[in-house]
């Protein structure tokens, strides 16, 4: 069942390439700008962990973390029309025990162009560890994609679920607007605070670990951090 | 036609009774006090099913009477406020998995996977069912030439007209020959060719030993094929009757009369002048 569901994914996104010309020219515009910004993501990740002291670099790496699994959960919005997700509602009617159904739909969000996101991102982190804490990245990296796929997944059948209704439709339209406020609100946030005390400061005085140390995607980046620092089993 | 439902005098038919000594089967599909309620407004009051293997079970009411609600409920597309569902022996919400192995699902409002073409959408849900390969295509192959859809086998399910959306549905929906079919309205916008064919594909698969539970706005078909109908009004279920015997109880000549008197229906139009003069 994992690999019919891979495969569902597959042929949904070849199909949609085979016979929908807007997403031929659609996918690949779409997989070099999440590419180009990725790539930007990743290679600024990478200086700014470089100019930190071993514990900033740690909090700042858990703070980019929790932005991304946020921003991955709020992508399908962003590019439904072109990135097949597969609705947990459609597979209602079938007896799947729930462990396949989560492995398979971990496992089909990776199949699509927007897999080159977690991809770079992911390898970017893995790049600036050393020795054995690459390892724990690899695969603290598995598990983040897993928990990203599942909120992902919960995220989408929830959306989907409401633009089944009229009311549903106007309060999407809210939760859409509400994503574009909170994106331009948390940066603005971080922006005003990061140009008043700097990097170093804002990380200071916001630490992470205060209040989403056990949040499941700070968590998998706070394993990494630990094994960094020598602190094997720490988290 | 004004007469209501109270003056129609019609009752609830029992559960069958066990004979004596012998412990009797579960029914095919039952309900216990399945109640739904969304917000202030109780869709589903307080249901009773109890439908026997091979029956054709037509559950039928106006718009909104509650009937996909109940529907949804049993299958497991919707979870209950209050009372419990389920198929022969499992319990919808206990064993899931057990009832949607046992049931083939046409829901009202299908949401196919519209990239995908006619056959890949049957080869998937064969898959899930977990058909093996030769099978699952030689059951296709079958279903799409009965269904006058092997033309269309491999164009998107998206660019079908909603007639062949309903057959395609369908064709998914028995696919893995369930012993339980949940119909909602099956024949909506379906031709009248294709509808017959559906007609006969369907009581052969009773007459097999299947349940079906089928619920439709065309009450000559629900006469035609029915063995036993539920009437629904407003949440709860009105009447249980076979076709024949609601109708001879109620002194009409048809299903769709005998609707329309235990619903109360008849509105008077009476008061429409403007459209009873000419148009223009």
């Amino acid at each position: 069942m994992v690999a019919e569901l891979a495969r569902l994914k597959f042929l949904l996104t070849w199909n949609g390439l085979k016979k929908d010309w807007q997403r031929r020219i659609g996918l690949p515009a779409v997989v070099t700008a999440m590419g180009w910004i990725s790539w930007k993501l990743a290679t600024g990740f990478i200086s700014q962990h470089g100019l930190l002291s071993p514990q900033q670099a740690g909090e700042f790496s858990m703070w980019a973390a929790l932005g991304f699994f946020i921003g991955w959960v709020a992508l399908p919005v962003v590019i439904f029309p072109l990135d097949e997700t597969l609705d947990p509602a459609q597979l209602a009617v079938f007896a799947i025990p729930r462990t396949r159904l989560l492995t398979g739909l971990a496992i089909a969000s990776l199949i699509g162009p927007s897999v080159v996101v977690p991809t770079i991102l992911i390898g970017s982190n893995v790049w600036i560890q050393d020795g054995w804490a690459r390892v724990v990245a690899l695969l603290a990296g598995v598990v983040f994609i897993a928990q990203m796929a599942v909120a992902s997944h919960l995220f989408t059948g929830v959306i989907s679920a409401m633009l089944r209704s009229r009311r549903g439709r106007d309060l999407a339209v809210l939760v859409v607007v509400g994503i574009g406020l909170f994106t331009f609100g948390g940066y603005q946030l971080v922006g005003g605070e990061v140009d008043r005390i700097g990097v170093s400061g804002a990380l200071a005085a916001h630490p992470i670990t205060d209040w989403a140390a056990l949040l499941p995607p700070v968590a998998a980046q706070r394993a990494v951090v630990e094994a960094q620092a020598g602190n094997w089993g720490a988290s | 036609m004004t007469a209501s439902s109270d003056d129609a005098q019609i009752a609830i038919n029992p559960e069958p009774q066990a004979a004596d000594g012998v412990p009797q089967a579960p029914p095919a599909v039952w309900a216990k006090g399945l109640v739904r309620r969304f917000g202030k407004e109780t869709a589903v009051d307080g249901i009773d099913l109890a439908i026997q293997p091979g029956e054709f079970y037509g559950l039928l009411g106006q718009n909104g009477a509650g009937k996909t609600t109940t529907i949804k409920m049993i299958v497991g597309l919707l979870r209950p406020n209050e009372g419990t569902a389920g198929i022969g022996e499992f319990e919808t919400w206990k064993q899931p998995l057990e009832v949607k192995k046992r049931i083939g699902v046409l829901p009202e409002e299908f949401n196919l996977y519209e990239r995908l073409t006619g056959s890949e959408l049957l080869d998937f849900t064969s898959a899930m069912h977990g058909l093996d390969r030769e099978e699952a295509v030689a059951r296709r192959v079958e279903l799409l030439e009965l269904l006058d859809l092997s033309e269309a086998a491999g164009k998107l399910v998206g660019d079908y007209s909603r007639g062949m959306r309903k057959k395609v549905a369908l064709a998914a929906a028995i696919i893995h020959r369930p012993p339980v079919l949940f119909l909602d309205e099956p024949f909506e916008g379906v031709d009248p060719v294709s509808a017959r064919l559906i007609q006969d594909l369907l009581r052969r698969y009773t007459a097999q030993g299947a349940t079906i539970v089928f619920s439709s706005h065309e009450m000559y078909l629900v006469e035609r094929l029915c063995t036993r109908i539920g009437i629904m009004q407003r949440g709860a279920l009105v009447v249980e009757e076979t076709p024949q015997g609601l109708c001879e109880r109620l002194g009409v000549d048809t299903v769709e009369d005998a609707f329309i008197l235990a619903v109360g229906g008849g509105t008077s139009t009476e008061g429409l002048a403007w459209l009873q003069n000419s148009p223009g």
